[in-house]
């Protein structure tokens, strides 16, 4: 009898930890990202986020982890204080990427306002 | 017991001793009026009888041209700038006797006319002249529109000096300038735009103001607060600066 119930706690508890990875922690890059569908050996880095002249400025750096050609499409969400966005939908942007290529995306936020964003990416 | 009240009475008395007293004037300006007259006067008059008849006729012209230098003051721009240096606290503001037509001294002599007491009871009197004004009003075009952007600006420049009443010494002297303007988006199809005049005026009079109170206080006390510095420019936030996110 109690052979059955750890079994059962134990099944459980497998069961509870595959079901959804920890969210990542706020104000941590990983926070930042926004992956549609699946996002394979791309690895997203750390982040520069600074307000310039007023705008706020944001680098990216991506690395293709695998040695093949990579195309990724992505954009930038500005969102204000309330998280709300506070200025209109961007279109998708592509880039490609080499084998084993890492880079850096640069993107300035179109208003003042902005005060904190999200990098949206899907790959091809 | 008694150095404690010698103590409490002098710093009474420090905090009583009272904010010099100054006098602002309007702003001093010089202008050329000329004046044209062009006068014709014709008259004629004519009667006539069956064995009578007589006419006469007039005719008189008089033309004259004549231009005069009219001194006298702005009387528009000087109330925020008593304004503000009642906000400084550094000084108190006495009212002096305007400059009018029926003055009999040169308005740029502020030593004659502190001598014939237009500024009784002042310490210093804030003597402003006008240097240039100018109102600009212009049409411009904006790129890939069919619209326009009509613009009323108004930018005055003064020069002031602060002049002791008694010794004549120049305690500080500067240039201050207030600039405004009135945008308005135009379209082809509005027919007629009126661009806010007395707002320009305003925002002229409150930027002159807090010129002079800014330079007066930075060459009498000389110092500066930190965001009077660098002023905000178009209202954007300040800059921060870069954290790197992992």
């Amino acid at each position: 009898m109690r052979l059955k119930l750890l079994a059962a706690l134990a099944t459980a508890t497998l069961l509870a930890g595959c079901a959804t990875p920890p969210p990542p922690a706020p104000g941590s890059a990983a926070s930042k990202v926004v992956v549609m569908g699946k996002l394979s050996n791309i690895d997203i880095g750390p982040m520069r986020v600074a307000r310039e002249n007023g705008f706020m400025t944001v680098k990216v750096s991506l690395t293709n982890t695998s040695r093949s050609n990579k195309t990724m499409f992505y954009r930038f969400a500005w969102l204000g204080n309330d998280g709300f966005p506070v200025a209109s939908e961007e279109s998708w942007k592509t880039l490609s990427l080499y084998g084993s290529q890492s880079t850096v995306l640069p993107a300035i936020a179109p208003v003042p306002q902005a005060t904190d964003f999200r990098i949206e990416v899907q790959a091809q | 017991m008694r150095a404690w009240m010698g103590i409490i009475g002098l710093a009474c008395a420090f905090g009583v001793q009272a904010a010099p007293k100054v006098a602002v004037t309007d702003l001093a300006y010089q202008e050329r009026v000329e004046q044209y007259i062009h006068m014709v006067s014709a008259s004629s008059n004519s009667n006539a009888s069956m064995y009578h008849a007589n006419a006469s006729s007039s005719y008189s012209e008089f033309e004259s041209s004549q231009s005069y230098i009219e001194q006298t003051e702005l009387r528009k721009f000087s109330g925020d700038i008593k304004g503000e240096i009642l906000k400084s606290g550094m000084f108190q503001l006495v009212q002096g006797t305007p400059y009018t037509a029926k003055a009999k001294q040169d308005v740029y002599d502020v030593i004659a006319r502190i001598k014939a007491g237009n500024y009784k009871g002042a310490d210093y009197v804030l003597f402003g002249t006008l240097s240039d004004i100018d109102f600009q009003r212009d049409i411009t075009s904006i790129d890939n529109t069919n619209s326009y952007s009509a613009i009323l600006g108004l930018t005055l420049v003064a020069d002031f000096s602060l002049i002791n009443t008694r010794t004549y010494e120049i305690t500080s002297a500067f240039t201050a300038m207030g600039e405004g303007q009135d945008t308005k988006l135009v379209n082809s199809q509005d027919v007629r735009v009126s661009l806010n005049r007395p707002r320009v005026v305003r925002e002229v009079s409150k930027e002159l103001g807090m010129d002079v109170a800014r330079q007066l206080k930075e060459q009498l006390v000389g110092v500066m607060p930190d965001q009077e510095r660098a002023p905000m420019r178009n209202n954007l936030p300040p800059d921060e600066p870069a954290q790197i996110l992992r």
